[in-house]
């Protein structure tokens, strides 16, 4: 909705600025999103006669005109191509120094050789068409030589973009904006609508004489109303009109179709005028389409409409979609000379289902979805009537059509002084709760109960249901600003809930270890699964996808983490990053079949690339890095049980190799870690070795018992560390040895870890070593070198037995 | 054979050779020479059988007390040798304290965590809790349940992503306000951070996924005034004392009164500038006190209970708070970003 301030004055005498204005709609809230002078960078241009045409002495297309803004003063010389130069016209002329709107700068020059002073302007060149201008722009006779260009255009003005939200349907006209200023910020001014006189043509007889109009379907089209007018010449609309369209973002077309466009923007009532001699019988149904039935609509698009749609129609066919827009059949054209004008009101619902249903939405529509004032059909209608009754020879046929099977009965609302306060905070008198609403047109009774109100709303008032609706107008009214600001009472004690904490513990945990968090769209592309080879494994190819996606990047849902974070990590290797480690915890969805509600899995991702030291010299520092890193976090989120078990075959997308599962018990897989498959990492510009994992953040959760730190004593008794080095065939996972000294160790052995890997010359081609270092120490004494022997040797005995190792040097 | 005359020398000569003594070794070697078995002052204890006795008691306490001397003048110098020992060691042990530390990078959080998480603190610290729902939704949730009926006008706010006739992307985090009513009763105090889904092409301030907060307060006596005080407390928390806040109609289909929260520009601090549009101020969220049809639908008597509810764009604040200019700098995670917070 667009509004020019000039027009707006025509129905309240106000003259706040522009930039006050401006900021009272947007307080009263209908927001203004920009405001527009009409004028901007035509106040230097000023109304100039062309003295005389010389012929240009160096160019055959160029001439000189020798220009005058006032009869006393010198001409000036200006030099031009413009074919449509005449000497005695009035042109819009921008002297030396003047900027035009397009920001071009008037300076003296010399075009082949002839001074130039000055610009004779186009309507393209003062902003006022976007497509080029074949010549100067020529003004009336009557145009003020000197004068000011932008005053004499009435260009001197200022449109307002409103942004209204539905609930301002009465704003989607001038009338009601004008109601709303007074309302608010204008009461002592007068309202003025436009004075409705116009002769009826006694001698046509009367509008029953040539139209009738049956409404079928009421429950869609209460009321019907319409008024011929014969005799109309079409053409093009009076300069007011057509300057007032303009301000309105309106494209005016010829008298008729502009009249019913600014009774629109004036009534807020869309109209819509037939070529009466194309409907045949003079007779109009209002029905509802049958299934199938097709029409060609004004915009030259075959329209299949169905039985939930509502049409205006003569007995023959359909010749307007009600409400949404008119039929190509019964087209105002230069040919028409009787036009039949149509003011209604439409089912709100049904507007906007067919609006939807043909993907039409037009000024009409709009607002018939919103609610119009159903009272005030006729006026509207009336008022179309006195403006084509000005073209010449039009003549209205007496008397108006006024069919309205649902009458409107105004909605009357309770409402209590006490419940306005108590919900805004304020304390104001019936008194005054009654004065708010008068000001905005409703009438207000005291209810049978003390300090109650009957309240009854104006036809105008579509969005008005309920109590509620009232308060916020009275809010409106005493001004969201000065209610006072206090805070509510709590009893409660605020917090995160266990998991919420379990979350905000696993990020602060993971960039402890040094990763960063990222965020990346939960909406993705088929085609990015397909690219990591993420499809073959079965839940990653849960696809949900989007019914209506903006685009194939946006359309599905992601099953996994990995596709994001890949994403990030190649795009950061892209800029040259070195190295990189990132984590992320989301969502993810996956389809359960049928019409069942996605599943929603809350996952933790990461991955890492750069990393160059190689603990084990496996060659593999990112994944051992990573590694660490978990085995950090479910250290510290007390999750015991957990493993690293190769992944033989589930995970085409890592590195054969180089893959492991993450397992719960033993028997739980939550997750995995692996390096991308080599080829995969070079096809999506990945470091080689760049290594993911993704994992069950609720199974984490789940399994991980509410923390309990409880104190254990310290041991007094002394530490006895020997090392274990020995050697086994390069199969055996260093894993597997660790585990099984741990269990043959017992109570007294408290540590084992792991100090060297080696491969080489020193030992047998196919075999290993690892070498350990293990601490013993028991509760309750101080052990003899006899006793931890005894367990070492066991520990070595079962290692041989099981593994065939071999102590390292025997 | 005067021995107290030699042990006057030895005093004189121990004198004149310790100011020599530059080593360890050396000061061993004097060691042995006054003080051993065969030293100078044990040579002196083994010629007292040739004096006179009544001189030996004198002799003998002379002895001692050069021993002593000695002593003290060894154990003396032997401390200042180790001294400068030393310090020639630390100083040979001198390390270059300009080359860098240790390179540990603590990893960061993006942005949009770092304003999620300073608003739920700062509801927390008001006694909310955080509640959470799905993001796919039906559309009772999303729309219905919320007043927000098939074929209203109302659905245009909010152009959505379905899956199916069912479901859909929620378009906002107020699902979260019916879901947390129907399972407990009042008081309510919750807010409701997370992801939302609108058809909306991407641009530099749109983003087809994006975050936001609800927030939702339901007791008896709750005002208006309430709900001022309240988002009052939050901009000055979020954004400094020196901001101004108002309040202007407007409508969402679940509250009534409906109200935009404007702070003044971070920028321009109200003068205009391109940031707020030359208007001097800032929309930050939409506010208003729940519709009496959403109490109503969630099982709450409207006439007993009212409410407020309110709902920011995480990402529009982080846009602000940082100074950011393009909402898809958010979604790219380039390192250099990410590591400037």
């Amino acid at each position: 909705m667009q509004i020019s301030y000039n027009w707006l004055k025509k129905y309240i005498d106000i003259n706040f600025t522009p930039d006050d204005l401006s900021e009272k709609l947007t307080m009263a809230g209908l927001e203004v999103e920009g405001v527009e002078y009409l004028g901007e960078g035509l106040e230097d241009i000023v109304i100039a006669k062309i003295e005389e045409i010389k012929e240009h002495p160096n160019a055959d297309k160029l001439v000189i005109c020798m220009v005058k803004t006032a009869a006393d003063k010198k001409a000036i010389p200006v030099v031009t191509g413009a074919p449509n130069v005449e000497t005695g016209q009035l042109v819009p002329f921008a002297a030396v120094g003047t900027t035009l709107p397009n920001g071009m700068e008037i300076e003296e020059v010399r075009l082949r050789g002839e001074l130039s002073q000055g610009m004779i302007c186009s309507k393209d060149e003062l902003g006022l068409q976007e497509e080029r201008a074949e010549g100067i722009m020529v003004l009336d006779d009557n145009a003020p030589l000197g004068g000011s260009f932008l005053k004499y255009k009435r260009l001197d003005d200022y449109v307002f973009k409103l942004d209204l939200t539905p609930n301002y349907a009465r704003c989607l006209g001038m009338i009601g904006v004008a109601r709303e200023i007074k309302s608010l910020y204008a009461q002592e001014k007068d309202l003025r609508t436009p004075p409705i006189s116009f002769e009826e043509a006694e001698e046509l007889g009367e509008i029953n004489d040539y139209v009738e109009v049956e409404i079928e379907d009421p429950d869609l089209c209460p009321r019907y109303t319409a008024r011929l007018v014969k005799n109309v010449k079409i053409k093009e609309s009076p300069e007011w009109i057509k300057r007032r369209l303009k301000a309105a973002g309106i494209r005016p077309i010829n008298n008729v179709v502009d009249i019913s466009n600014f009774v629109l923007m004036e009534y807020n009532q869309p109209l819509h005028t037939f070529d009466f001699n194309k409907i045949k019988d003079g007779k109009i149904i209002v029905r509802r389409a049958e299934a199938e039935e097709k029409m060609l609509t004004l915009d030259e698009e075959e329209r299949v409409l169905d039985d939930e749609m509502l049409v205006i129609s003569d007995p023959e066919k359909a010749v307007a979609v009600g409400g949404v827009m008119g039929g190509a059949n019964t087209e105002v054209t230069e040919e028409t000379t009787d036009v039949l004008i149509e003011s209604a009101y439409f089912n709100p619902v049904s507007i906007r289902k067919t609006a939807k249903k043909l993907g039409m939405h037009s000024d009409s529509s709009h607002r018939f979805e919103r609610g119009v004032d159903i009272e005030k059909a006729i006026e509207a209608n009336n008022r179309a009537c006195q403006m084509l009754a000005k073209c010449d020879g039009a003549k209205v046929v007496p008397g108006v059509i006024d069919n309205y099977p649902l009458k409107y009965e105004s909605a009357v609302i309770t409402l209590s002084t006490a419940r306005v306060n108590e919900l805004l905070g304020i304390e104001l008198e019936a008194k005054e709760v009654k004065e708010s609403l008068e000001r905005l047109g409703f009438e207000v009774n005291p209810a049978a109960e003390a300090g109650e109100l009957e309240v009854t709303v104006p036809s105008f008032r579509t969005d008005v249901e309920q109590a509620a609706d009232l308060v916020e107008e009275i809010a409106r009214v005493y001004g969201y600003n000065k209610i006072p600001s206090t805070r509510p009472i709590s009893k409660q004690r605020g917090k995160r809930n266990p998991q919420q904490k379990f979350e905000v513990e696993v990020k602060e945990l993971l960039q402890a270890g040094g990763l960063d968090e990222v965020i990346t769209y939960s909406l993705q592309d088929k085609k990015s699964y397909q690219d990591l080879n993420l499809t073959q494994f079965e839940d990653y190819a849960k696809f949900v996808s989007i019914k209506n996606p903006l685009s194939e990047a946006f359309g599905i849902l992601r099953t996994s983490l990995i596709p994001g974070i890949v994403n990030v990590l190649s795009s950061n290797a892209r800029r040259q990053g070195s190295e990189m480690a990132v984590f992320e915890t989301g969502t993810v969805f996956r389809n359960k079949g049928g019409n069942t509600r996605p599943e929603e899995l809350n996952m933790l991702g990461g991955g890492i690339f750069g990393r160059n030291v190689d603990l084990w010299q496996q060659g593999a520092p990112n994944f051992f890095e990573l590694k660490g890193v978990l085995e950090m976090l479910f250290e510290r989120i007390q999750l015991d049980k957990v493993s690293f078990i190769p992944d033989n075959d589930n995970r085409d997308f890592l590195h054969p190799g180089r893959r492991a599962e993450i397992k719960y018990d033993e028997t739980q897989t939550f997750g995995f870690i692996g390096e991308i498959h080599p080829e995969l990492a070079d096809q999506n510009n990945l470091p080689a070795g760049t290594t993911i994992f993704e994992l069950d953040l609720d199974f984490i959760f789940e399994k991980t018992a509410e923390k309990s730190y409880n104190y254990q004593k310290l041991v007094k008794y002394p530490v006895l560390a020997r090392d274990l080095a020995i050697v086994m065939a390069e199969e055996i996972a260093v894993g597997d040895i660790h585990q099984a000294i741990k269990e043959q160790g017992g109570e007294i052995l408290k540590g084992v870890e792991l100090f060297d890997i080696y491969q080489g010359d020193q030992i047998k081609d196919g075999d290993k070593s690892a070498a350990f270092q293990l601490k013993f120490q028991a509760d309750d004494k101080t052990l003899t070198d006899q006793e931890v022997n005894e367990r070492f040797n066991q520990i070595v005995k079962h290692l041989k037995k099981e593994y065939s190792a071999e102590i390292r040097g025997n | 054979m005067d021995l107290l005359d030699d042990l006057k020398k030895i005093e004189k000569e121990a004198e004149a050779e310790l100011k020599e003594v530059a080593s360890l070794d050396q000061l061993e070697e004097m060691r042995i020479k006054y003080l051993g078995k065969k030293g100078a002052i044990q040579s002196v204890f083994s010629k007292m059988g040739q004096i006179d006795a009544d001189q030996r008691p004198v002799v003998g306490k002379e002895a001692n007390i050069l021993k002593g001397k000695i002593q003290s003048w060894l154990g003396e110098h032997k401390e200042r040798l180790e001294k400068e020992a030393a310090q020639k060691r630390f100083q040979a042990e001198k390390i270059d304290v300009s080359l860098p530390g240790s390179k540990v990078e603590a990893g960061r959080s993006h942005p949009l965590s770092l304003v999620t998480k300073e608003l739920e603190d700062i509801f927390i610290g008001l006694g909310f809790d955080i509640a959470e729902g799905p993001e796919v939704e039906s559309e009772y949730y999303n729309f219905e349940a919320l007043n927000i009926p098939a074929h209203h006008p109302a659905r245009d706010l909010q152009d959505t992503l379905y899956i199916d006739d069912h479901y859909l992307l929620r378009t906002h985090t107020s699902p979260v306000q019916v879901r947390t009513m129907e399972a407990q009763e009042p008081p309510v105090r919750i807010i409701a951070p997370g992801r939302v889904y609108r058809s909306d092409e991407l641009d530099a301030s749109h983003s087809p996924i994006f975050h936001q907060t609800e927030g939702l307060v339901i007791d008896k006596e709750i005002s208006f005034s309430d709900l001022k005080g309240t988002i009052e407390l939050i901009v000055e928390a979020l954004f400094g004392k020196d901001r101004d806040v108002r309040f202007r109609p407007s409508y969402f289909p679940f509250t009534e009164p409906s109200a935009e929260v404007d702070v003044s520009c971070i920028v321009c601090g109200g003068e205009g500038c391109p940031l707020c549009s030359r208007t001097g101020w800032l929309e930050i969220m939409g506010a208003g006190m729940v519709h009496p049809n959403v109490l109503e639908m969630s099982g709450y008597d409207s006439d007993v209970y009212s409410g407020f509810a309110f709902g920011v764009g995480l990402d529009r604040l982080a846009l602000l708070k940082y100074g950011i200019d393009d909402i898809r700098v958010l979604y790219e995670n380039d390192k250099r970003f990410l590591h400037q917070f």
